[in-house]
């Protein structure tokens, strides 16, 4: 099996990539409309090999303790002695005097977590999307660039160095621009791409900085050398891993759209919606939360950068869950959802401060949700998908309504996810939610900062309230109440089982996964195996928590559905007797808006000034240097003016002068 | 030999084409197959060099092997040899009193105080070399003492040569230069219909010029290649260039120009300089000046003196902040092939003239007074550049501006002096070339077609012309330092090797890459996305690109991609040579106190002889 592992590992993202260079260049000519066929085939192989490889994890971690023979396995020496990581080499990236990049793979649990996910998630969305995007003249393009994705964010968690997770990085964020701008005929979807391009480029400029200055301290980039040089790197210099760790938090604001960063994600859904589903919800938006989890060993060193993380983390969560509660484009409602649930588990990661023991709890807690909101979130977005299938392209939940009857699988695994995303009792969702409560509830009884973890409790629980209510929301505007259809739906109908398989199958895992591996233990277990990853994860439940997240469930659906199924006219007056706070919220905040008057607009302006300050100021300089010499000429021209009679005239005045001076010097 | 071949082909054909003439077909057919030729001559060097590289240096000269520039491949012949001291019996009428290079205050000499000519003059006669105006015969021992202690120098005894050779850089840069003329006459094959002989005459004179100052290892012969492609690329933009082409072609000729004459008077000072302290026989050859000018600095004032007069004319050329108000202009009106290999490798001449000649020999200046200026100028010019780019809405001009911003890496990345640094920006050298080379060309292609790149006319080409899309989000993304890409590399590194010497600078360095995303992007979002929008004077079937076209772009493309995803072949290339030049910045004692210490040592044989009387 070991001589095996490596190869395993290689294939997880080289047969995307394959795929993708396949469907690039024979895509047009030869596949066309079995463009999905690479695809599909190139993810399931990668699923296997992720699956297979996770169950050696599971087996048994002692199976894989190192062999003297071979360097695929090899044991860290510090405390985590009995924790394996699976390196596999690859090839020197660049070398120079102090720096050096191999881009070798590393799977330790947490990496092997994230792959079983990603790949996953990844070929259920590539097969709705064979159905979805049918017919489609950019269906080759579609798949190749998909694929593109998948291959970039398996190298990303694969990563065992930063410099590497930070290419791959640039890479998944490539493919969200490919495939935000899909439509590039739609000035909407390019201008949305460029905007997710140029936003991640902020949070990357901060990242960038970050592995720079890691590099600088450290004289490493690996995440190994890394981690075991921090106790001589506390004792010299303890201030540079706040620095450390907020750059690197600003790389995971703008890719996991923490605000003021995340206005880019709202404006993504302009994509395909098998796209919204995989990258913008399940995948590529959870890498900041997977980087910073990764770097939990520098965060741990940095209450201050941890408090900043939670901060952000809760403004995020409530800010886009309030936003959430009056928008009409049900992909938008679903996009600010992840948003604050991302949020969600920038809170629980910031709550490793507490206490060192309770670091892994919180980062478990994080990477849990992670999980759990990976299924369903993308069970949401195929869902919603499958209703603008139907709707002809329309998605605005005020033009449609009671689908249950024309839509009936679309509706039971949609009613599913949403009650996963309210936190239902005993659905994945409710344990991932708790966890994380229980995280943030450990912070207001120790630690130091217990007010602060109050307010950010506080918040949670609040968002949780707001959560279930607009997941409700949403549900009952689209599936219940009257039957319409707008006319741009000429026939509508449920969708093809292409889509109503994925559909089901992840409404599925959305139901019992989190029963299986929360309160069993058993994912806490197996994420403690990863090496960034100080001591255990197991913390006990907190039924009083549990029992007020049920409760916060119950609230928030039964006033949703009080408003939106029993009598509507509340919710009109409401929206009538709060029209400043409703305003508030339908325009976002109006953060699109400042953003442009504060940042856009003032570059745009400083880059007039930069043409002017060229126009007129530095080639101003030059004409007035290149006029110096033919005014020169200007000035002594009138002497030469071709007068024989003039230059006769100045001949003598010369000979006199002459003369006087030779007499001068004749008396003296 | 391949070394003097490889301009010695180009000018040959441009020679060929300036007798015979001939009509279109058979000049673009010549001109192609000379670039594919000087392709095949630029490949051959770079194998020679692996060969070399192992152990087999052809070093001509008795010059310490440790020396901050070494050719490694090289091919001298002396032209001319002014005064010979080795045949004649050595007379003081062979010397000459010192009076520049050593200490300007006077010389406590016992109880009286002379001039400092007149202590030496005294210290001869006293240790008895001179009696009166006697002409006295020295021994070896006795010069050498004299020479060593700075005394007396040797009078001009000069070999001129003619010197080339090849180091991982240059080699770089010759294949560069190489690919791009490949393309630009590619480029040019439909859209030059007048004087096409001519055309192709000029584009092999640039060629020959640009490869001569990659292998010239000797300061005139650099320079003379250095000015001569000036006057093919005045006549390209000048004659076959846009509406405004004249103006253009004047300012940018007269501007480059006023600055090389700066650099070379600081040249003629360099030279006359080394030759006072006669500590080579071949003062003109840059590896000899930088080995002997490391053991025996200049002083200070000297240095920080001939860094600015020598660095004029790169700095225009770069062109750095604020120097780069012709480049807009000239690209706006050159043909596309002249703006490819304008931005391609001429501009590259300026840095090239940096990591040549003023970081190798003028280390105290460079680290001292240098690294501020050059490093807020590049600063500078990357924000400011990205910003201009931002502004402008003719496509040639963006990307005009972009290159102001790109070589700003390079000048960054140069003075942040050390190994990351300056590989960084030699890569970022190569990468601009294919990157924006690649962008001109797609430019040019668009143009071509609607002859206009005004954006606002332009929109949603991505409909019509699928395949040129492909390659302009492929180019563009290149350019933005997408990893994966070239561009990354260079600029990583040189932003890391910054980054290591002063992080402020890297830091407002970073923020070119934010820039660098929004104004390529834009540009794409503008001309190529959203829906359909041409100008209505188009008339005729608007094609994809062609087979021709293609062949012009595609192998840059290729380039990029594999230097991003394998840059180490290339990076090791490069940086074995960068490495000599980096010694000279040792990063705890900086270059200097060195030159302290050798100042002293030399005061110290002084004293030292004054009292053997």
């Amino acid at each position: 099996m070991s001589e095996l592992t490596p190869a395993l590992l290689w294939l997880i993202p080289v047969a995307p990539l394959l795929a993708s260079i396949f469907i690039a260049f024979f895509g047009k000519a030869l596949l066309r409309g079995r463009s999905h066929v690479p695809c599909v085939t190139a993810l399931a192989i990668s699923t296997l090999c992720a699956g297979s490889l996770m169950l050696m994890f599971l087996a048994a971690p002692s199976q894989l303790k190192p062999d003297p023979n071979t360097n695929s396995l090899h044991q860290r020496p510090s405390e985590h002695a009995l924790q394996p990581v699976l390196t596999t080499p690859g090839y020197a990236w660049a070398e120079t005097a102090d720096l050096n990049v191999r881009l070798d793979l590393q799977m330790d649990a947490m990496t092997a977590i994230m792959l079983c996910m990603v790949t996953f998630v990844s070929l259920l969305v590539s097969i709705y999307a064979s159905g979805y995007m049918h017919g489609d003249p950019g269906y080759p393009r579609f798949f190749a660039a998909f694929a593109l994705f998948v291959f970039s964010m398996c190298m990303l968690v694969l990563a065992d160095n930063y410099l590497t997770m930070f290419i791959f990085w640039e890479g998944v964020g490539l493919c969200s621009y490919l495939l935000i701008g899909f439509w590039f005929q739609k000035p909407s979807a390019a201008a949305a791409a460029r905007k997710a391009f140029v936003v991640n480029r902020v949070g990357d400029f901060g990242f960038i900085l970050g592995v720079f200055l890691i590099w600088k301290t450290f004289g490493t980039v690996r995440f190994a050398d890394v981690f075991e040089l921090i106790p001589h790197v506390a004792e010299t210099n303890p201030g540079i891993f706040t620095t450390i760790c907020l750059l690197l938090f600003l790389g995971a604001m703008g890719k996991s759209a923490q605000f003021p960063l995340h206005v880019w994600l709202p404006d993504a859904m302009e994509g395909p919606t098998p796209v919204s589903a995989l990258i913008h919800a399940a995948t590529m938006v959870t890498a900041g939360v997977y980087m910073v989890a990764r770097s939990t060993p520098l965060f741990v060193m940095s209450p201050t950068a941890q408090m900043v993380v939670s901060g952000i983390g809760a403004i995020t969560a409530l800010l886009a869950a309030l936003t959430a509660l009056t928008q009409y484009d049900l992909k938008r409602v679903l996009a600010y959802s992840t948003v604050s649930q991302l949020g969600y588990m920038f809170m629980a990661l910031g709550a490793a401060s507490v206490s060192p023991k309770l670091a892994t709890f919180a980062v478990t807690a994080a990477m849990f949700h992670l999980f759990t909101h990976a299924f369903f979130k993308a069970l949401l977005f195929l869902g919603a998908g499958s209703v603008m299938h139907s709707m002809g392209n329309v998605i605005d939940m005020r033009r449609f309504s009671g689908l249950r009857d024309v839509m009936p699988h679309t509706r039971i695994t949609f009613l599913i996810g949403s009650l996963t995303l309210a936190g239902c009792p005993l659905l994945s969702g409710f344990w991932s939610k708790d966890e994380i409560l229980v995280a943030l509830f450990e912070g207001t009884k120790a630690g130091g900062h217990e007010t602060f973890f109050m307010v950010i409790l506080g918040v949670a629980v609040l968002t949780a309230f707001l959560t279930a209510f607009y997941s409700f929301r949403a549900y009952n505007m689209t599936f219940l109440g009257e039957e319409r259809f707008p006319e741009e739906a000429h026939h509508p109908h449920e969708s093809p089982p292409t889509m109503t398989l994925p559909l089901f199958v992840l409404a599925g895992f959305s139901l019992v996964i989190g029963l299986f591996l929360g309160p069993t233990g058993v994912y806490a277990r197996q994420l403690a195996q990863s090496t960034s990853l100080p001591g255990h994860g197991d913390h006990p439940h907190n039924i009083l928590l549990m029992a007020l997240s049920a409760a916060i469930f119950c609230g928030g659906y039964g006033l949703a559905r009080w408003m939106y199924v029993k009598s509507p006219a509340v919710s009109a007056g409401l929206e009538r007797g709060l029209k400043p706070l409703h305003r508030l919220s339908l325009n976002k905040f109006f953060l699109d808006e400042l953003f442009n008057y504060l940042l856009v607009i003032p570059v745009k302006v400083l880059a007039l000034l930069c043409t002017l300050f060229d126009k007129y100021l530095l080639d101003g300089l030059l004409n007035f240097a290149g006029s110096i010499p033919s005014t020169i000429g200007r000035i002594v021209r009138p002497i030469q003016n071709g007068l024989v009679s003039h230059y006769a005239w100045v001949m003598l005045l010369g000979v006199v002068l002459f003369l006087i001076q030779m007499l001068r010097a004749l008396a003296g | 030999m391949l070394l003097l071949s490889i301009i010695v082909l180009p000018l040959l054909a441009a020679i060929l084409l300036a007798l015979l003439g001939g009509g279109r077909a058979v000049a673009r057919w010549v001109a192609l197959l000379t670039a594919i030729g000087t392709l095949l001559v630029s490949l051959g060097i770079a194998s020679q060099l692996k060969v070399a590289r192992d152990g087999h240096r052809t070093n001509t000269t008795d010059r310490p092997v440790d020396g901050p520039v070494q050719p490694r491949l090289e091919w001298r012949r002396t032209w001319m040899t002014l005064g010979n001291i080795a045949q004649k019996p050595a007379q003081l009428t062979d010397f000459e009193f010192d009076a520049d290079s050593g200490d300007p205050s006077d010389v406590v000499d016992g109880s009286e105080r002379i001039r400092t000519g007149d202590t030496r003059k005294a210290l001869l006669h006293r240790m008895g070399f001179v009696n009166g105006d006697e002409r006295v015969q020295l021994n070896d021992t006795q010069l050498a003492e004299l020479r060593d202690a700075g005394i007396v120098r040797r009078e001009a005894s000069v070999r001129l040569e003619f010197y080339l050779g090849a180091d991982g850089i240059s080699v770089l840069m010759l294949a560069l230069t190489a690919i791009l003329t490949i393309s630009a006459v590619l480029i040019s094959w439909e859209s030059i219909q007048d004087r096409a002989a001519e055309f192709y005459l000029c584009l092999l004179l640039l060629e020959a010029g640009m490869l001569g100052a990659f292998v010239a290892f000797d300061l005139i012969l650099f320079y003379v290649f250095f000015e001569f492609t000036l006057i093919p690329l005045f006549f390209l933009v000048g004659i076959w260039g846009g509406a405004q082409r004249q103006f253009a072609a004047y300012r940018f000729f007269i501007y480059t120009l006023a600055g090389s004459v700066i650099t070379l008077l600081g040249l003629v000072a360099l030279v006359l300089k080394v030759m006072e302290t006669g500590l080579t026989a071949t003062p003109f050859s840059i590896p000899d000046i930088a080995a002997a000018l490391k053991e025996h600095p200049l002083s200070d004032q000297w240095q920080i003196g001939l860094l600015l007069a020598l660095s004029a004319g790169f700095v225009i050329k770069v062109p750095l902040f604020p120097f780069h108000t012709w480049l807009p202009l000239a690209h706006t009106e050159a043909p596309t092939a002249g703006s490819v290999l304008l931005a391609g490798i001429l501009l590259k001449l300026g840095c090239y003239g940096f990591l040549r000649i003023c970081l190798p020999i003028l280390p105290a200046a460079v680290a001292g007074f240098g690294v501020p200026i050059y490093a807020t100028m590049a600063v500078i010019g990357i924000v400011y550049g990205a910003l201009g780019a931002l502004a402008q809405s003719d496509i040639k001009k963006l990307v005009a501006y972009s290159s102001v911003s790109h070589l700003g890496f390079c000048m960054l990345g140069m003075f942040a002096l050390n190994s990351e640094g300056i590989t960084g920006a030699v890569m970022q050298m190569v990468n601009h070339g294919l990157s924006t080379g690649a962008l001109f060309l797609l430019v040019g292609m668009v143009y071509d077609r609607y002859h206009t790149r005004e954006l606002s006319e332009l929109g949603g080409l991505a409909t019509r012309l699928p395949l040129l899309s492909v390659c302009m989000v492929f180019i563009c993304m290149a350019s933005a330092g997408l990893p994966g890409l070239n561009g990354f590399v260079g600029e990583l590194l040189a932003l890391i090797g910054m980054f290591k010497a002063n992080p402020i600078y890297a830091a407002i360095g970073a923020t070119g890459v934010v820039l660098g995303a929004w104004y390529l992007l834009d540009m794409l979002r503008r001309a190529f996305f959203g829906p359909l929008k041409e100008p209505a004077s188009v008339h005729g079937p608007i094609l994809d690109i062609n087979m021709r076209e293609a062949l012009s772009v595609v192998p840059l493309m290729a380039l990029c991609l594999w230097i991003g995803v394998f840059p180490k072949p290339l990076l090791d290339t490069i940086e074995e040579d960068v490495r000599a030049v980096v010694k000279m910045y040792p990063p705890s004692a900086p270059a200097k106190s060195e030159f302290a210490d050798a100042k002293q040592t030399t005061q110290e044989t002084l004293i030292s002889v004054d009292r053997r009387e």
